[in-house]
């Protein structure tokens, strides 16, 4: 039923939800123009909206630049090892937290615990880490920036899949144990694709972290594990801040993210929301 | 069903002594029963009542704190659900929403590393059993509540288990449904033979569907017998008023005895009592104590005269029921009786009417203890 009451509440919506877009994409729509413009342009007053000069040669050099192409791939590294450890070790976490009533309110406790790791800043690790990672040989390889994102992010798994858990009725479980089914076989067969979306949703999220972090990346690697957030900063350079090289490499730092976000996309908006639906 | 009939063992479901805690509640306490071979037995008691915790206590989906539960001759306190081969259909039918129709009803097969061919055919065999073999294709989210309901209890059918296991199946459906329901679930039951347990808090459902009935309150059992034992000659005054639609008129007086004739009285009411009632009475003379007198809306006599042993009443409401009439009639401010009128019946809210139960048909119930004095 689609009165006319609504019609001027559903305009209104678009044109909130407009507004909202165009706020979100301002600053990717400015770091694609500097990175297509001219080098005279970037600071010309009143700015251009569209290049005046158009150029590829920021992209150009970006590309052809020695390392780029392994940074990328440092990135896509990192990023898949945090999102592994950071879901598995979470959703199980999660689960036997959703499942288990563990004595003296630990169940509680424990989830205060984890979620302590957000709440002191997170430069007060980095020097202890950076000494850490150096004696045990972790300094600047794939595995120890893994660990640190998947350890930054766990929290943020646990309680994700804590509220996909706790949403699955019990009685699911029960039967697939009555049916004949071990706890485990139980939990692979019926809750893992139950919990799917969560599973991506949760995924993405990780993932975006571990692709974005700069204080950890910036300390704990040098060479061999840098990431991509570390070579657009370092278009910063002692005499000169390359404008042009910088939007060129964090427009294309976005762009695998970019893709996995709109395969995965289905998944996701239905993770994020299932929270309020129920039943079956 | 004519393959399976020879594999399909049924036993016997004993509880000795079986109790549950959650922390300080009790919610089952010492309870003893014996489920037997290929009976059907309803667990009927009000909510909170254990019946619950005792049937997921038979799944293995809760540990009995103490007391020992067999199904046969095997102790399986510890054996876990799995290794149990018991069937159970879940309140909310627990079908998994992800998997077809075909793939919910073969997966206790699936688990049992049956093959697929062998699968398949069980799948067709059962669902043509419960008429839904046009479901098979579809996702539980597809289904209407009877539909999930024989899914549910296909996939319970197809296991051949040992014992069934009912939680409230039938409480989702309209009642229509219910009833239809209800036949054909006991008439399948017939046709399988295996042990059934079934919870419910519905009494009707447990007179019409059980060979025995366990009446549970507190954690306790109070009573196990037939539908008609348990409606007839219920153990106390809780089983009197709960079983039964509507349950017993419930009367406080004092018991008296002069001559050899027992009469229950109380303040304007003064009733003959007969029958077993009576001789149970004068066997141990229990006269000028309090008791409780129970009778069914049946064994209401009304009178729009004043007689002998009837007491004076007013009609407080009249409730046609199609084939016959039940009319509340109250004693006193507290004292409610329903009595059981022909279509025909005249009487009118704020009429006086007389009435008595007949005395064959009075049940007694001790005030203290509430049991039937018997």
């Amino acid at each position: 039923m689609v009165g006319e009451r609504t019609a001027p509440l559903v305009v209104g919506r678009h044109v909130l939800m407009l507004g909202v877009v165009l706020i979100v994409l301002a600053p990717v729509y400015w770091m694609l123009t500097i990175g297509l413009k001219g080098e005279v342009e970037f600071s010309q007053i009143p700015p251009t909206i569209w290049p005046q000069e158009f150029t590829l040669q920021w992209f150009e050099q970006v590309i052809g630049k020695r390392g780029f192409g392994e940074q990328i791939w440092n990135s896509i590294i990192i990023a898949v090892i945090a999102t592994s450890i950071a879901i598995t070790v979470g959703s199980l976490a999660a689960y036997g937290l959703s499942r288990f009533q563990l004595p003296y309110g630990l169940n509680y406790h424990i989830l205060f615990f984890i979620l302590t790791v957000r709440m002191f800043p997170q430069t007060v690790t980095v020097v202890p880490l950076f000494i850490l990672f150096t004696q045990v040989g972790l300094i600047d390889t794939h595995l120890g920036m893994g660990l640190v994102h998947s350890m930054l992010e766990l929290p943020l798994a646990v309680w994700m899949m804590l509220g996909f858990f706790r949403d699955i009725p019990r009685d699911l479980e029960e039967a697939a144990m009555v049916d004949g089914d071990h706890w485990l076989g139980a939990f692979r067969k019926v809750i893992i694709p139950l919990v799917r979306p969560g599973l991506a949703a949760t995924s993405i999220l990780v993932l975006i972290a571990s692709w974005n972090e700069f204080l950890f990346a910036l300390i704990l690697t040098r060479t061999e594990a840098q990431t991509l957030p570390i070579a657009v900063a370092n278009q910063i350079t002692q005499f000169d801040i390359l404008y042009g090289r910088m939007m060129a490499a964090s427009a294309i730092s976005i762009l695998p993210v970019l893709i996995f976000t709109l395969l995965v996309q289905r998944n996701l908006i239905r993770g994020l929301t299932l929270g309020g639906v129920s039943g079956a | 069903m004519s393959t399976s009939s020879k594999s399909m063992r049924s036993l016997p479901v004993t509880f000795e002594k079986v109790s549950k805690h959650f922390g300080s509640v009790i919610a089952v306490d010492e309870v003893d029963l014996h489920v037997q071979e290929g009976e059907f037995m309803v667990l009927l008691g009000p909510s909170g009542c254990g019946k619950t915790t005792s049937l997921r206590m038979i799944a293995g989906l809760e540990t009995a704190t103490s007391g020992t539960i067999k199904i046969g001759d095997t102790v399986i306190n510890k054996v876990p659900p799995r290794a149990r081969n018991v069937a159970m259909v879940f309140q909310s039918y627990a079908l998994y929403p992800h998997m077809k129709v075909a793939d919910n009803i073969g997966y206790p097969l699936k688990i049992r590393k049956n093959s697929k061919a062998r699968i398949g055919e069980r799948v067709k065999e059962v669902a043509e059993l419960l008429r839904i073999p046009e479901l098979l294709e579809r996702k539980p989210r597809e289904l209407s509540g009877g539909q999930r309901q024989r899914v549910a209890l296909a996939r319970a059918i197809i296991r051949e288990p040992n014992v069934f296991l009912f939680d409230e199946p039938l409480s989702n459906l309209d009642a229509e449904l219910r009833q239809e329901m209800r036949g054909e679930l006991k008439y399948l039951q017939r046709q399988l033979g295996t042990t059934a347990i079934y919870v419910t808090h519905d009494q009707a459902e447990a007179l019409a569907m059980a060979d025995r009935i366990t009446i549970m309150r507190d954690a306790k059992v109070l009573q196990v017998g037939s539908p008609m034992d348990v409606y007839d000659r219920p153990a106390n005054a809780f089983v009197g008023h709960f079983v039964g639609s509507p349950g017993m008129s419930i009367v406080h007086g004092t018991l008296q005895a002069p001559n050899g004739w027992v009469r229950v009285s109380g303040r304007g009411f003064a009733w003959e009592v007969g029958g077993d009632a009576a001789i149970a009475v004068l066997r141990r003379p229990r006269v000028d104590r309090p008791v409780i007198a129970g009778a069914r809306p049946e064994a209401m006599e009304l009178s729009f005269t004043e007689q002998a042993g009837y007491a004076k009443t007013t009609i407080f409401a009249v409730e046609p029921m199609g084939s016959e009439v039940l009319v509340d009639v109250r004693l006193d401010e507290n004292t409610r009786i329903k009595a059981r009128a022909e279509t025909t019946f005249a009487g009118k809210p704020g009429e006086v009417v007389w009435v008595r139960p007949k005395p064959t048909r009075i049940r007694l119930f001790d005030s203290e203890t509430q049991e039937a004095i018997e």
